[in-house]
């Protein structure tokens, strides 16, 4: 097969149908990366014009622009869309785009959760956007700190606008985490180990890790909150047993790894950039591999260096500035790596080596006040001063915003297939760069002056004017930079000559494919051998569109790619990944659904998008599978593998296992939530115990037992046992739900009505997944080759009963030891 | 996997032990343990350093183990040894107020 005909087969396999009805079915993950992008910029433009609108509002004392309540509306929004809007779908759509070129694959793992993620997050951040645009956007700051959220403060729609809304786009990130997650594990070109990845891989490996862990306390806080206003389950409400440092807690478990988040993607873009603009290859190689692994952990163990001020025991404050500090070390292992290539290596001054630049300067600054604020006496000056606010603009804008911008000039020929022409990229950035520290530099100054944070006024003749018109200035100057670089980035696209193939003569195997690059991605996929596969054979891309490498014969209208074994990069088996479908943006609105009608508390509806979603979830695993076994097939030369249908772990599994470790921290920080509440809160005990019953305990884990030993049964049996188990621990928990006191009454009710509601979900998934494959068994779409789907079921059958063993016992023996 | 397993062993280690001295270090305080002693010994201070140290032994023990295939061993071979020990110098630095600071103020 030639080229040509390898390209227009392949084309009418992978490629989305013409039209609105193909752009609402699209699952191709090019399309979906820069669509996040897109989206994301737009929200980042919307996020800068509030940001001016403060600056505005603080250019002058007394300034009666925008009133305190607008005032308080315009500063959650700008950090609620800086955050959680722009910065982390900015990445995810470019890891996204870019993660499969780099990998040597032709999709991620799961093409349509990637179209499923983009659409709850188109979704959830309108739901925003809308509330805004209404007067009713949430006012009480990015992280919502109790009791000023809860009812009693909060009392207008705003506040539940902000606790729903990121719900739901946090929902998109979890999914996408997973994808990302599983896509660089296992869907790799065959040679590829885990040491011979690009960095950006393990760069996204541990920021999707870090998500999985770190988003779901976030989730938690937001849902216990939204059931506190809702229904009055008092959580955070210390007269009833609750407690708003709980909210704190939640928040900032989140809140912190958050940062890093952010900013571990755009260290992979620049480990990947700069060595390309050093001309050389990226020192110490295993040294940032160590160092993100570090990061990673380490940054989970600052959450508390945000709640210095609230009266925490002195010692457990040490442990926190400890570790606070501490992470400094890994930041600076990456720094002085970069700086050793940069001196190793013949640099060029580059477009995006001149934003490298401007990182170096303002991230190294932002890390020199943190280690500041991490130290407790420092930090109990500066505490929700502007100075605080001035760091975290230098972490976030020099960690992320900087580097991300260093992308856009690296990689606009990937997207456009066009070569950068015009000039004007040069002067945005000295705009960006001056006016950014012009703004934000001064800010220090007036916070060590005592101006706190989120003041809407202040009065004259405190020292604080000249700063701040200074700064307002300066902001300005930012924003005309930013409108120049929209303007030199939209010029590319429309006037710019067409680039030649790997125009920096980067090694990395995005450059192997024609720009921009068609649907598929590769004609074949290659054998990796080493880290720079381009640069061991220039002419890899002309190889690989000739059909040399992996899969070069397009068969059966199969989206085929690659999976391997994740630690050696042995090829494993083929990858058939589905096509075009409008399941994700059908699922993405009934899910949006739920949220709206939580909004507009019509509750008693929220049931019928719950079933439309477990309906959804049925046709979603129902479109996949066979009813015969295929066997091995070839893949490359004489060699064959079989396809991921009749695998021991599938990515299906792995996916699974990824997203019910996410789940798993989500009930670890609920069961936190109940511990520390029992422990810390005032107004405990509580008034009354739960009626525990000895007999409810033990059938609950009687079935629990059933429904996991299950597993070592013919199907058959399995598949009955399995219910039976189930069965008894929907009853166990039913009861005990049935038995529990009012959860308005006491934060120790509310807790058990949660985890009651908690187990009893994912028992009633556990149901359904047993029962969709005893349906699926006797349709005969299960053989011995074809077992996944059983092992799927059970991964889930076996969280659910020890999910219902562990709520069950954490109840009912507290109650019976009383 | 083992080599995954490896990579994440010790700074997991660390981030358990961070978790459960902090998380005692809460309920002791909270059950006024640190009004207790054994003898000479104050409950609360010698259950924090007890953990702090069994800590210790456990991440030196864990590096001392990936120390051979460090040795001979790839890339990430010697990424698991250098996590291990990054576990056990952060569980070393976190872990001290444990032995110098006051109790419960």
């Amino acid at each position: 097969m030639n080229a040509l005909r390898r390209h227009r087969d392949l084309a009418r396999i992978w490629d989305s149908p013409p039209g609105w009805r193909g752009a609402l079915a699209s699952v191709n993950h090019s399309q979906l990366g820069i669509r996040l992008i897109l989206t994301a910029f737009i929200f980042f433009l919307i996020g800068g014009i509030l940001a001016m609108l403060i600056r505005a509002q603080l250019a002058t004392p007394g300034s009666a622009f925008a009133g305190p309540d607008v005032y308080n509306q315009l500063f959650t929004m700008h950090g609620s869309i800086m955050m959680f809007l722009f910065a982390i779908p900015m990445f995810e759509g470019f890891a996204i785009y870019m993660l499969p070129k780099m990998l040597g694959s032709r999709d991620f793992a799961f093409p349509r959760i990637t179209a499923y993620g983009w659409w709850c997050y188109l979704f959830g951040g309108s739901l925003l956007i809308i509330a805004m645009l209404a007067g009713l956007a949430p006012d009480s700051g990015w992280f919502m700190y109790t009791p000023l959220s809860s009812k009693p403060y909060s009392p207008g729609i705003n506040s539940d606008f902000w606790l729903l809304g990121i719900t739901f786009v946090e929902i998109s990130a979890i999914v996408t985490a997973v994808d990302i997650v599983v896509s660089i594990l296992k869907v790799r070109a065959p040679g590829m180990s885990l040491d011979k990845m690009p960095l950006f891989a393990w760069y996204m490996l541990v920021t999707a890790g870090m998500m999985l862990i770190g988003f779901p306390p976030l989730i938690l806080g937001s849902v216990l909150l939204e059931l506190e206003r809702a229904f009055g389950w008092p959580f955070f409400d210390a007269a009833r047993g609750g407690d708003s440092l709980l909210w704190q807690h939640l928040f900032w478990l989140f809140g912190h790894p958050e940062v890093y988040i952010i900013f571990l993607p755009a260290a992979g873009v620049i480990s990947t950039i700069l060595p390309v603009m050093a001309r050389t290859k990226i020192l110490g190689y295993g040294w940032i591999v160590g160092a993100i692994l570090a990061l990673g952990f380490l940054s989970f163990g600052l959450w508390v260096h945000h709640m210095f001020t609230v009266g925490i025991p002195h010692m457990a404050l040490a442990f926190f500035s400890a570790a606070s500090t501490l992470v400094a070390i890994p930041t600076a292992v990456q720094i002085f790596a970069w700086i050793g290539t940069l001196w190793s290596g013949r640099p060029q001054l580059r477009m995006p080596m001149l934003y490298l630049i401007g990182f170096f300067v303002t991230f190294v600054m932002g890390g020199l006040t943190g280690v500041m604020v991490a130290v407790v006496p420092f930090d109990w000056q500066a505490h929700d001063s502007a100075f605080v606010t001035a760091h975290l603009h230098y972490v976030l804008v020099g960690g992320f915003v900087f580097p991300m911008f260093a992308a856009a000039y690296y990689w606009l020929a990937h997207f456009t297939g066009r070569q950068r022409q015009y000039r004007l990229g040069t002067l945005a950035f000295w705009l960006i760069f001056v006016g950014f520290n012009m703004t934000f530099f001064l800010m220090h100054l007036v916070g060590l002056l005592g101006q706190p944070r989120r003041i809407d006024t202040y009065p004259e003749g405190i020292g604080w004017t000249f700063y701040n018109l200074l700064s307002s200035v300066g902001s300005f100057v930012l924003a005309f930079g930013i409108a120049l670089f929209v303007i030199d980035i939209s010029l590319q696209f429309f006037h710019a000559p067409r680039s030649r193939r790997n125009p920096w003569r980067a090694g990395t195997l995005e450059w192997g494919m024609s720009l921009p690059p068609p649907s598929y991605n590769i004609g074949s996929i290659p054998h990796v051998e080493s880290r720079d596969p381009l640069e061991d054979d220039p002419r890899l891309a002309h190889r690989l569109a000739a059909g040399k490498g992996y899969l070069s014969e397009p068969r059966r209208g199969w989206r085929e790619t690659m999976a391997v074994d994740i630690v050696t990069g042995r090829a494993d088996h083929i990858l058939v990944v589905p096509g075009n479908t409008m399941l994700p943006i059908v699922t993405a609105l009934v899910t949006g659904a739920f949220f709206v009608l939580m909004l507009l508390k019509f509750y008693w509806l929220t049931p019928l998008p719950l079933a439309g979603m477990a309906w959804l979830g049925w046709r979603w695993a129902a479109a996949l599978g066979r009813k015969e076994d295929v066997g091995p097939l070839p893949i490359r030369g004489e060699e064959t593998a079989l396809t991921h249908a009749e695998v021991e772990d599938p990515p299906g599994w792995w996916g699974s296992a990824f997203l019910l470790a996410a789940d798993a921290t989500f009930f670890g920080a609920l069961l936190f939530g109940y511990a520390y509440l029992w422990t810390i809160a005032p107004n405990w005990p509580p008034p009354r115990l739960m009626e525990a019953s000895l007999l409810t305990l033990g059938l609950g884990l009687l079935g629990a037992g059933v429904a996991s030993a299950a597993r070592h049964r013919p199907a058959a049996q399995r598949e009955g046992l399995g219910l039976a188990g189930t069965a008894a621990m929907l009853i166990a928990l039913t009861l005990s739900a049935f038995f529990a006191p009012p959860p308005t009454e006491h934060a120790y009710n509310a807790a058990l009505g949660v985890m009651f509601g908690y187990a009893g979900f994912h028992v009633f998934v556990a149901l359904l997944a047993q029962l969709f494959v005893l349906r699926r068994r006797r349709a005969g779409y299960h053989s011995a080759a074809r077992r996944a789907e059983p092992r799927i079921a059970q991964l889930w059958t076996d969280y659910a009963a020890g999910v219902t063993a562990i709520v069950l016992t954490a109840s009912h023996v507290p109650a019976l030891m009383a | 996997m083992n080599m995954i397993v490896r990579l994440l062993a010790g700074l997991t280690l660390w981030a358990a032990a961070f978790s459960l001295i902090y998380a005692m270090e809460g309920a002791a305080c909270a059950l006024e343990w640190h009004q207790l002693s054994f003898g000479p010994l104050n409950a609360a201070r010698t259950l924090l350093v007890g953990l702090w140290i069994l800590s210790l032994l456990a991440l030196a023990y864990l590096s001392w183990s990936f120390w051979p295939r460090a040795r001979m061993g790839g890339t990430l071979d010697r990424v698991a040894f250098g996590a291990a020990l990054a576990g056990l110098a952060a569980a070393a630095y976190t872990g001290m107020p444990t032995a110098t600071l006051s109790l419960c103020l």
